[in-house]
């Protein structure tokens, strides 16, 4: 890290060092300072290019005092990309971070191997990640159906770990009508360890509104091939659960009205989720107010805030406020409140610019004990000067 | 023959600039009396007359055929430039700059309509979809940058107040926690951090 701050500094390529620091005076008690220092490089030659970045943290919670969240030099060769360090790495479900090597060919070809981690390992001080060697095969491949756009995926995925071997078959869909009708379906399975499937649909049933099901069963937590890996919804939700909801969603030009709600069910249990969002444009700003809720047997909360974002010339400041209504957590009834705030300035041109932004946040838990939090960030970039002029 | 066309429409849009400071000023093909319009980029074409000879790259691939107070650039615009400018294009210059400041000087005007303040909810949804195009503005890593930021700068993806009652989501859908987080996530907290269960 020493040594990619030295050369950035002396580097006449585009580069970009980050610094962010904030702290918490307390948190029920836990007094806690972290920081950030993020730097990037980037060259290209002739059909290669090389980005070697790295991020190293650092958290007064937890025995490690600092840990290195990205470091890595990624090279491309048309459309070969190889990722080499502490990188982020895309499998079926999405990211994970890797300590190793990946190599992508293409949108549709991966292979990797090494070690997958946690940014949580730098609080917690427990090593929970896992070696793994893994291949993925996808395929994507658009049409026009039934007068509409159809894009659609397929791909298997396998992956061996410290304790088991896990393989996966993945398959999307997803049809577009001309009118705004979509029509999305999702199925993973893995014949051992059970089945995720998600469908949505959404009809406009005027100018701008639309209305839409959605309905998800959820059996297969993310592959892991390790036990040291496991998923939330492992011990929360073994025999997995599924989800319905209706949605509908207005969009004007004066701004826009999604509601959703729907029950979620397992085997022995029933509740509900909700939520509200509405947005509009004031003048120079967005503003949004949001309104969310869930219930399961007598416990449930139910509440919402209002957000608001505006620039003006180089400042961008953002805003949100919460507040819930908590029902029988714990055993008792109670409110829970934040406020939150954001300044940047950033004075961006195209040899480079600088950014500061400052970040205060603060509030009461639902045990009515109150928190605060204050940070600021500084971001510097800088372009090769030659690289103005062809 | 071909190439012989491209240099001469090369030197027509050399002729049509040779002043990104002003870009309103009337290129010299242009008849006195004719409307000229302001570039909404910061362009400049004398710069840009050798590349865009040799890389085929003729006036109609940015202008329309409406005139040119009404059409001052083709929906197309943004293919063209990013063609080289984010290398999409093989074997296209390397010496073309590939920040988005280069040409979009107020980086909020990149921001897509879609992207209010009701986003931080909405995008989990858009994101999923096969035809998303978030990959269009968005590295892979850009995720991770802003979920696990956690501190100064950061773009929380859950509303305020989360932090007190997410435990009920998490027992109601535990796999939209799966996404971004382990187990160890919770164990973070709950168990190094001396936070309550």
């Amino acid at each position: 890290m020493i040594w990619l701050l030295a050369t950035a500094l002396a580097y006449e390529g585009e580069h970009e060092v980050r610094l962010a620091v904030d702290a918490l005076p307390g948190t029920l008690g836990e007094p806690l300072t972290r920081g950030a220092l993020g730097i990037t490089l980037h060259d290209e030659g002739d059909g290669v290019t090389v980005d070697a970045s790295g991020t190293l943290r650092g958290s007064t919670l937890g025995e490690s005092a600092l840990a290195l969240e990205r470091m890595q030099v990624s090279g491309g060769w048309g459309a070969a990309r190889l990722h080499l360090g502490r990188h982020v790495h895309l499998d079926l479900r999405g990211a994970e971070r890797l300590d190793g090597l990946s190599v992508d060919v293409g949108d549709g070809t991966s292979a990797w191997a090494g070690r997958l981690w946690f940014p949580e390992e730098l609080d917690l001080d427990h090593p929970a990640g896992t070696t793994v060697l893994g291949a993925q095969v996808r395929g994507l491949a658009s049409g026009v159906v039934l007068g509409g756009r159809l894009h659609g995926g397929a791909g298997a995925e396998l992956r061996a770990g410290e304790a088991d071997v896990a393989g996966r078959l993945w398959g999307a869909a997803e049809l577009r009508g001309a009118r705004g009708a979509a029509f999305s379906a999702l199925v993973e399975g893995d014949p051992v360890a059970g089945l995720r499937a998600d469908t949505r649909l959404s009809l406009p049933v005027a100018r701008r509104l639309d209305l839409g099901l959605s309905g998800r069963w959820e059996d297969l937590p993310r592959a892991t091939a390790s036990p040291a890996w496991e998923a939330p919804q492992t011990w929360l939700a073994e025999d997995g659960y599924g989800v319905l909801a209706a949605r509908a969603a207005w969009r004007g030009d004066e701004g826009s009205v999604v509601v959703e709600a729907g029950p979620v069910f397992t085997a022995d249990d029933t509740g509900a989720l909700g939520r509200l969002d509405l947005a509009t444009t004031l003048g120079p700003c967005d503003v949004g107010v949001f309104g969310r809720g869930a219930w399961t047997g007598r416990q449930g909360y139910l509440g919402g805030g209002l957000g608001a974002s505006g620039a003006a010339g180089v400042l961008t400041l953002d805003g949100d406020a919460g507040l819930f209504r908590v029902r029988h957590l714990d055993q008792r009834d109670s409110w829970a409140g934040e406020l939150r705030a954001r300044a940047l300035g950033d004075v961006s041109g195209p040899e480079g610019g600088l950014a500061v932004g400052l970040e205060a946040a603060a509030g009461a838990d639902r045990l009515l004990l109150p928190w605060a939090r204050a940070g600021v960030v500084v971001t510097a970039r800088s372009t090769r000067s030659d690289e103005g002029s062809p | 023959m071909r190439w012989s066309l491209l240099v001469l429409l090369g030197s027509l849009l050399a002729g049509a600039a040779g002043d990104g400071d002003a870009p309103e000023a009337r290129p010299a093909w242009m008849p006195a009396g004719e409307p000229t319009v302001a570039s909404p980029l910061p362009f400049d074409h004398g710069e840009h007359r050798g590349i865009f000879a040799s890389a085929g790259i003729v006036c109609l691939d940015c202008h329309g055929f409406a005139p040119l107070a009404q059409a001052p650039a083709a929906p197309a615009l943004g293919e063209t430039c990013h063609g080289c400018h984010l290398q999409e294009l093989p074997g296209a210059p390397r010496a073309a700059p590939r920040t988005c400041a280069t040409c979009h000087t107020v980086p909020a005007e990149l921001r897509p309509q879609s992207h209010a303040v009701a986003w931080l909810t909405e995008h989990a949804l858009e994101a999923r979809a096969p035809a998303a195009t978030c990959r269009d503005c968005h590295d892979t890593s850009e995720c991770l940058d802003c979920h696990d930021r956690r501190g100064a700068g950061s773009t929380s993806p859950h509303p305020p107040a989360f932090r007190a009652v997410h435990g009920l989501d998490a027992q109601m859908d535990p796999a939209s926690c799966t996404s971004c987080h382990a187990a160890a996530t919770c164990e973070a907290c709950h168990t190094a951090g001396g936070m309550t269960p």
